[in-house]
């Protein structure tokens, strides 16, 4: 357990402009923030639409302090590369000054794990030296809480809804980290804002990477998932103590744990301050119980082994 | 053709009131529509949503600059929004105040003014301040632009029974409560009051009003002025603030690391003090304070 003051390490500066229009409480603004802070002023980002970039561009306004270029849903990561590339044939042919330049592009999970999944995949397998962070609300909440693919089994949404017919989304969320690990890349890693310091951290070594690195951010979205402005940092850290979203680095194939849970914490926990799983019955809510249990122990397995 | 405009809180159901409006209106055979000014504006934000209606059919589909009528769903939104912008001279102004409708004589000539207290109301009835059916109480007691009866029916098509019956009475008690100023019988010029739309309250943030009409734009649309977004101050879209008591504080930075908006920075002290400017007061920081210095407020209503 760090110390209480450990966060006053972090750094002061601040690179995501107050007067964003996030809703009070958006736990994905507050997790750009904390990442912004730690890759400081030497960075170009290329934002997917969603969310993120809807707050923080109202024309003619923008919280960006650095380089930044909105670019469509589905492109992030092939802008990112395109960017990369340039940046080093320019240093390359003397037309600029050779530097550390770190190339990130962000999406929603929407912006990831749907219609983004191509570039991204793509910009993995060519090696190129990008940061992608993955913004995960589990829903399109942009448009008003549509379903991805990374919305979560039970899940009601607009487009998942929990009614008679149907109780929530009826998949199992897509475990995007697997997706980048599989591609055989440097660095991936989970994070959560709720954890600062393991997240800067993990921002840290990703930027230090050399060829691609993925970072899966959870991003706790109160308008999204019913609950109030002010327990986003509490859904945050129960998402990782039930279970539901552990925090892990895979570093050259070399699963880690960075924040054991010594016991989980009943899923209940994390279900019950959320509107988006009131409906779940009990035997559904002991069925994903069961699932979250068996995933965390085959991700046990693995940190162990590589320890 | 009637226009009319709603100001309220994202969240706060002002589209909801135009739409049912509107709904109103088709059933007695009038043409309507009803649509929100689409924005980047979440949760708690300054919102608007418009409703026309007409006996013929309307083609216009721009946003209502000059409207007939306009209701201000929440009192708080006269700290920050002008609310009568381009509003007609001959226009009516609706507003959720305890106060009479001769607080709100300002400096613009008007057909009628009304208040009522549909917090107050909300509270009562419904146990949470949504006060957008009620306005509609307000609404049809002061200009009438459709039958009570049309409007009880829209809200018995939208809501559940239950809910319907409780927003009925509501906006029946509106209707009846509801205070009307009648300008052309109203001595004006001599009195004009200090607290008139756009009064200042404590904490009250000055939203810059900076609509020039003509921007030169960069090539491709750059934005040349990196985190300009700080002079949008979000402060106004708070309806709790934090309160720091120093002396619960040790000046751990846990306020400052959690807060969405970067609304605290260090201070030479030590403390982190916060900047109301910014704070939209979602309470994370009070929740995840570890010795409890910090408590959040209710603001107070401006001009209430
Ligand atoms: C090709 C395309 N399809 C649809 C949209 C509309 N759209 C904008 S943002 C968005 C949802 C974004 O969801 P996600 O990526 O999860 O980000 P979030 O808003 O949840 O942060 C959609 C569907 C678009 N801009 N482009
Ligand atoms: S909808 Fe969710 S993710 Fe989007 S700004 Fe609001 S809280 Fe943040
Ligand atoms: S979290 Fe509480 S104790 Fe820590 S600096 Fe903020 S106000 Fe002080
Ligand atoms: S309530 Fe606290 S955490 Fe929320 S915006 Fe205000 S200062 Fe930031
Ligand atoms: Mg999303």
């Amino acid at each position: 357990m760090p110390s209480l003051y450990a966060v006053k390490t972090l750094p002061s500066q601040e690179y995501f402009a107050s007067g964003h229009r996030a809703c009070p409480g958006c736990g994905e603004a507050l997790a750009v923030r904390q990442v912004q802070k730690i890759l400081g002023r030497n960075v170009i980002v290329a934002s997917a639409t969603g969310c993120m970039e809807i707050v923080s561009s109202p024309f003619p306004l923008s919280s960006w302090e650095v380089p930044w270029i909105h670019v469509a849903f589905e492109n992030a990561a092939a802008v990112a590369a395109g960017i990369e590339k340039g940046l080093e044939i320019l240093q390359r042919k003397g037309k600029i000054k050779k530097q550390k330049i770190t190339v990130l592009a962000m999406a929603g999970d929407g912006g990831t794990a749907d219609i983004g999944l191509q570039a991204l995949s793509g910009a993995l397998e060519r090696r190129h030296n990008i940061l992608f962070i993955c913004y995960d609300n589990e829903a399109y909440m942009n448009t008003g809480v549509q379903r991805s693919s990374s919305t979560p089994f039970g899940a009601s949404t607009t487009t998942s809804p929990a009614g008679t017919h149907q109780a929530g989304q009826l998949t199992p969320k897509k475990n995007m980290p697997a997706i980048a690990v599989a591609h055989g890349i440097p660095y991936v890693a989970t994070a959560s804002a709720s954890y600062p310091l393991d997240l800067a951290a993990k921002v840290r070594k990703a930027a230090a990477t050399r060829g691609p690195a993925y970072l899966h951010i959870l991003s706790v979205c109160p308008s999204g998932w019913g609950i109030p402005g002010d327990a986003t940092i509490k859904l945050g850290r129960l998402a990782v103590q039930s279970g539901v979203f552990p925090l892990y680095e895979v570093q050259n194939g070399k699963y880690k744990i960075t924040v054991p849970v010594q016991e989980l914490l009943p899923v209940q926990a994390y279900f019950q301050p959320q509107r988006r799983f009131r409906h779940l019955h009990p035997e559904t809510i002991e069925q994903i119980s069961q699932d979250i249990r068996e995933k965390w122990q085959e991700l046990k397995k693995r940190s162990d082994k590589t320890n | 053709m009637l226009e009319i405009r709603f100001h309220g809180r994202g969240g706060q159901g002002a589209v909801t009131s135009a739409e049912l409006l509107a709904e109103a209106a088709l059933t007695e055979g009038k043409h309507a529509q009803a649509f929100p000014s689409f924005g980047p504006e979440r949760r708690g934000a300054p919102v608007t949503s418009y409703c026309r209606i007409d006996e013929l059919p309307i083609r216009l589909r721009t946003n209502i600059s000059a409207p007939d009528i306009v209701l201000v769903l929440d009192p708080s939104l006269l700290k920050t929004v002008n609310v009568t912008d381009g509003l007609k001279e001959t226009g009516t102004l609706i507003i959720n105040s305890q106060k009479g409708p001769e607080h709100f004589v300002h400096n613009h000539k008007l057909h009628k003014i009304a208040t009522v207290d549909a917090t107050g109301i909300a509270l009562q009835i419904l146990g949470r301040s949504i006060t957008n059916t009620i306005l509609l109480g307000a609404l049809i007691r002061t200009i009438a632009p459709v039958e009570l009866s049309s409007i009880t029916a829209a809200i018995q098509k939208r809501f559940d029974q239950k809910n319907a019956a409780l927003n009925i009475q509501a906006l029946q008690q509106a209707y009846q409560e509801t205070k009307i100023l009648n300008m052309p019988d109203y001595p004006t010029q001599e009195n004009q009051f200090a607290d008139a739309p756009a009064a200042t309250g404590e904490n009250a943030p000055v939203q810059p009003q900076a609509q020039s009409l003509w921007i030169e734009l960069e090539l491709g649309c750059l934005i040349t002025n990196p985190g300009n977004s700080k002079t949008y101050y979000t402060g106004s879209w708070r309806s709790f603030y934090p309160l720091l008591n120093k002396d619960r504080c040790i000046k751990c930075g846990i306020c400052w690391i959690l807060c969405p908006d970067a609304a605290y920075t260090q201070d030479t002290e030590g403390f982190y003090p916060v900047d109301l400017n910014y704070c939209k007061g979602c309470g994370i920081c009070a929740h995840e304070c570890p010795t409890g210095a910090i408590t959040m407020l209710q603001e107070k209503e401006a001009g209430v």
